[in-house]
């Protein structure tokens, strides 16, 4: 049993390079799979908490204006826990430019509680607190002053303590306009509850923040509270689950989370695949020894075990390695790449204890049960049997020898070639398993890559059209002159940008634009390519929202368009047409349409088209100092926003390319040392005959090559199945990333996988060179 | 007027275990003529197989030179090497090494395809009489034909030398003899100059000169004037 262990470490030894090459691929397989469960768990396990600990609310109410007695009848609908009213009101930076999002705060209050980081609570009328993100971005500490305006009044405010909160991990003004959180600009201000009668004159909220029982009927619930607070100018409801920050941190773990349930596994079965040629490899050129050891007495399951030991000493490496990849630096790199976007409490490792069991206990199995499949036939013969001399597999004539006029046209090279592989067929099929999650790994990468730029192209180009966006302080009517002008300004459009709630099978709430006909702002597009201009006989839905709740042309929709302008009408509109939107997820329609519904129409923003682009700059200056004018972004900056909140998809990209790599090169590596170790004594002879290196080499590169090709074939299919399902998992809710596989991104995978196919060649080119013609021709072993 | 073809002057080889050194050859030097067929004959370790390797252009000598036509193949560097093997030498071996996955036919096409001035590969085929056996592949052959199969990839190769390494080691007696005849008519009717290494001392007579190997070095050189036939060995 010693001497077997002894043995087992001489064979590692001799063969290094194949046991480092499936440790180093079962590593990769148990660290991804760590790792993504780990960056889940402990995301999953801090949000948790971090969401109990603030009590985040189930469902927030909206009104135009609501009293105490108004949530007190809240608070005793049947399946409501708590109810608390608050206020909320945009306000603007004095000195600098930036938007604050006021609520108002109490110690007494129980739900979507702040966590202070330092300092108090607001107690005086001028205190406030404000939120660690902003308070780093922009250095502010306890004691200094801010300077706002909020309803049109000026207030100096001392900031009494800084905090974060779980209401609002994912912070961001407007998603359509910046989809990244921008924390320079944008701050959360809290500031306490007496304050809010002498900004607004008097006591009201605006919102209701409500917690549930467990077992409270939903539907239920959101019919009651509308039944009973509709007096108070009922807005909607927005469910915990619909709130962007919420919504948001949930896709991306779910992301993560379906990633450490698919990708391991790809590498788990190619660690596998290598493991059992190796190892049937292995076992067939020690049949004679392991005839000896039966002979000897030593049973056949002390045999079996010295072989599944190399396998579970490839997988416990593999893992450990892994493992300590997987919990201490990929999940560390991810929660980088996401604190950058989330505010969140720092985020301990947990969780790890149950996935580093189970990616150990997976890596083993599958290595296990390769190797029980590669010895069971050896050893299952009688010790006799094993120490003659092994017969060959019989040669048969190939299929393609049976059309004798190809194939006497094709030379004893490549007749050499074509042989080994189909008489190899099991392992050409194996070897191009790896082949396959190449490519497919790789369609992903330059898929996610080529959507995003498509995206950016298309959203940023052709769709929209104007240089700035104006949006404006107070809506005004439609006919009001347009408030500034400048010789750099080639047009501009009128614009309406308010919330509206979409009655389908459940409420949803998203954006209306509302744009004249003529507008050289924002171009749409349909499904298939086709410009679309906006009907004067309804409105246009984005293809994934019909997608979700089978919309079709013609359909009526009732649009509640929440605002205090549009009076909170509800209007009966019809489809005029499908339109295809990235980022956000908004319906458009024509003031034209408006007008026949017999809405007067409000303008809250401008596009602005400008003859010069270059002067953009002095522009958005000009227009950021007009009345009434909230804030002016750039075309340019929505774009360059949206590279930066790319960056997880960018990690995913570089990953997956190196992912690939290692995968090819593994596997074509090992079985091509497997099969030159095979072949030695027939490319000795070769040598000896007098052929030359290069020729010898081509032979075994052009074994490789052909199987990759083939590989290629089944790789691009693979890769259309996973890429599609790697962009509903990555893709948040929100977004719409069109499913497309281009030529480019296949032809691209391809070439890829070929040069990391002609780079294992070339490393094999030393093994051929190494082989002894007379070593090799002395006897049969 | 008979022409030396090969000269062995002064060669050694020394062989490097870890830290022992073995000399293999110690200043070894005969000469073969053309059309001559010549046995090296010894014990086992007596350095016959390394004096074929060296021969052959397999291995590289320690010191010494190897004429082969006049040319010094110790002075050829391995593309040079590689193209004497290429023209120049047929060799066979004790284990036959025939290239699994061709056919017998095309093992011999297959080594005559890279040379210059080679035979036809069914004609020689037909001349060690396995016009029969075209199409099978080696594990289909029996020990003999294979070792046939091997000669005649040799010889359709137009060799200057046909090396043979215990041609007949693997084989039973009249199987062996079979072997031996054939390379004997190869000897004499293509009119090529035969190297055949056997520590089987009844081979010997069938060859013109018998260099005798003993521990790396030659113990003696015999001319035989009375080639005995095939039919008149036995061992």
């Amino acid at each position: 049993m010693n001497k077997l262990f002894l043995k087992l470490f001489r064979d590692i030894r001799k063969s290094l390079g194949l046991f480092l090459a499936i440790t180093a691929v079962s590593a990769i397989g148990v660290a991804l799979l760590t790792g993504f469960s780990v960056t889940y768990s402990s995301l999953k396990n801090m949000t948790d908490s971090y969401y109990k600990q603030g009590n985040l609310a189930d469902l927030t109410a909206y009104y135009l204006k609501i009293d105490d007695a108004g949530i007190a009848k809240i608070k005793s609908i049947n399946g409501v826990t708590d109810a608390y009213g608050r206020i909320t009101i945009k306000a603007s930076g004095v000195n600098n430019e930036s938007n604050f999002l006021i609520h108002s705060v109490s110690t007494d209050e129980k739900i979507d509680i702040p966590a202070l980081n330092k300092g108090n609570f607001p107690q005086s009328d001028n205190e406030c607190m404000i939120d660690s993100a902003y308070a780093k971005a922009n250095k502010i500490s306890i004691g200094d002053q801010i300077g706002i305006t909020a309803n049109g009044k000026p207030l100096n405010l001392t900031v009494s303590g800084i905090f974060n909160t779980a209401e609002y991990v994912y912070l961001v003004e407007d998603p359509a306009k910046n989809p990244e959180p921008d924390h320079k600009n944008y701050g959360l201000l809290y500031i306490d509850k007496s304050m809010i009668s002498r900004l607004t004159g008097n006591g009201t909220y605006t919102e209701a923040l409500v917690t549930l029982t467990k077992s409270a009927n939903v539907d239920q619930v959101k019919k009651d509270v509308e039944n009973a607070t509709a007096s108070y100018g009922f807005g909607h409801i927005t469910m915990q689950k619909d709130q962007p920050s919420f919504s948001q941190l949930q896709s991306d773990l779910d992301t993560v989370k379906a990633i450490s349930a698919s990708f391991p596994y790809i590498f788990f079965l190619v660690a596998s695949v290598i493991i059992f040629i190796s190892m049937s490899r292995t076992v067939q050129s020690e049949r004679g020894q392991i005839g000896i050891m039966k002979a000897l007495g030593i049973n056949t399951p002390t045999i079996m075990l010295h072989y599944l030991s190399y396998s579970v000493l490839c997988g416990l490496v593999g893992s450990i390695a892994g493992n300590l990849l997987g919990v201490f630096l990929l999940p560390r790199f991810m929660l980088n790449v996401y604190s950058a976007l989330y505010t969140f409490p720092a985020i301990l490792i947990s969780g790890f204890g149950l996935y580093v069991t189970l990616s150990t206990i997976l890596v083993l199995l599958f290595g296990v049960i390769a190797s029980m499949f590669s010895t069971r036939n050896v050893l299952r013969e009688m010790p006799a049997q094993c120490m003659r001399p092994f017969v060959p597999k019989k040669v048969q004539q190939i299929w393609l020898e049976k059309n004798k006029k190809l194939w006497s046209k094709i030379s004893y090279k490549n007749k050499l070639i074509l042989r080994n592989i189909l008489l190899n067929k099991q392992r050409a099929a194996l070897s191009s398993i790896g082949i396959i999650g190449c490519v497919g790994v790789l369609m992903c990468g330059f898929g996610l890559k080529e959507s995003i730029n498509n995206l950016t192209t298309n959203q940023f180009s052709k769709m929209q059209k104007f240089d700035d966006m104006v949006l404006l302080t107070k809506p005004v009517s439609y006919d009001a002159a347009i408030p500034f002008n400048n010789g750099n300004i080639l047009q501009t459009d009128r614009l309406s940008i308010l919330q509206v709630t979409m009655n389908l099978s459940k409420d949803i709430s998203t954006d209306l634009y509302i744009l004249p006909q003529n507008n050289v702002s924002i171009q749409l597009f349909s499904n298939g390519g086709a410009k679309l201009a906006l009907p004067s006989d309804g409105i246009l839905v984005p293809y994934k929202l019909a997608q979700e709740y089978h919309i079709k042309v013609g359909d009526i929709v009732a649009v509640k368009l929440e605002s205090a302008s549009y009076q909170n009408a509800t209007i009966q509109a019809k489809v005029a047409a499908i339109d295809v939107l990235y980022l956000s997820q908004d319906i458009y329609m024509s003031d034209e349409y408006l007008q026949t519904l017999g809405i007067p129409g409000y303008v809250n923003g401008y596009y602005v088209t400008l003859n010069n682009k270059s002067l953009n700059g002095d522009v958005t200056k000009y227009l950021a100092g007009v009345a009434n004018v909230r804030s002016v972004t750039s075309n340019d900056t929505l774009r360059n926003s949206l590279a930066s909140a790319m960056g997880t998809m960018n990690t995913l990209f570089y990953l997956m390319i190196i992912m690939s790599a290692a995968l090819a090169l593994a596997v074509i590596f090992n079985i091509s040392s497997i099969n030159i170790f095979e072949r030695r004594r027939d490319i000795a002879t070769l040598k000896v005959l007098g052929y030359h290196k290069n020729e010898i080499n081509s032979l075994i590169d052009a074994e490789n090559l052909i199987i990759t090709a083939f590989g290629c074939i089944f790789g691009v299919l693979f890769g259309v199945i996973i890429f599609r399902y790697l962009l509903i998992i990555t893709v948040s809710a929100n977004m719409y990333l069109p499913y497309q596989i281009s030529f480019s991104m296949v032809a691209l995978s391809i070439v890829c996988t070929f040069a990391f196919t002609v780079i294992t060649n070339f490393l094999l080119q030393g093994k051929i060179r190494s082989i002894d013609m007379v070593e090799s021709l002395k006897g049969v072993e | 007027m008979v022409q030396k073809l090969v000269e062995f002057k002064d060669v050694s080889k020394e062989y490097i275990m870890g830290e022992v050194k073995i000399a293999a050859l110690n200043k070894v030097s005969f000469t073969i003529d053309e059309g001559e067929l010549a046995i090296i004959l010894g014990a086992s370790g007596a350095g016959k197989t390394t004096v074929l390797n060296l021969l052959g252009g397999m291995d590289r000598t320690s010191s010494g030179e190897i004429l082969v036509e006049k040319n010094d193949i110790t002075k050829y560097n391995d593309t040079k090497l590689t193209d004497y093997r290429r023209e120049k030498i047929g060799f066979v071996f004790q284990f036959y090494n025939l290239i699994s996955n061709l056919n017998a036919l095309e093992n011999v096409e297959f080594a005559a395809d890279v040379c210059k001035n080679h035979l036809d590969p069914a004609d020689v085929m037909q001349k060690v009489g396995l016009g029969e056996r075209f199409y099978n592949f080696p594990s289909q052959l029996s020990g003999g034909e294979q070792q046939r199969v091997a000669i005649a990839r040799a010889v359709a190769k137009n060799p200057l030398l046909l090396l043979c390494d215990e041609p007949t080691g693997a084989l039973d007696y009249a199987t062996g003899k079979q072997v031996i005849k054939l390379l004997l008519d190869i000897n004499t009717q293509y009119k090529k100059t035969v190297v055949i290494i056997t520590h089987n001392i009844a081979i010997a007579g069938i060859g013109d000169k018998i260099i005798h190997l003993k521990s790396g070095e030659i113990e003696s050189i015999t001319l035989n004037q009375h080639r005995k036939s095939i039919e008149e060995i036995e061992w």
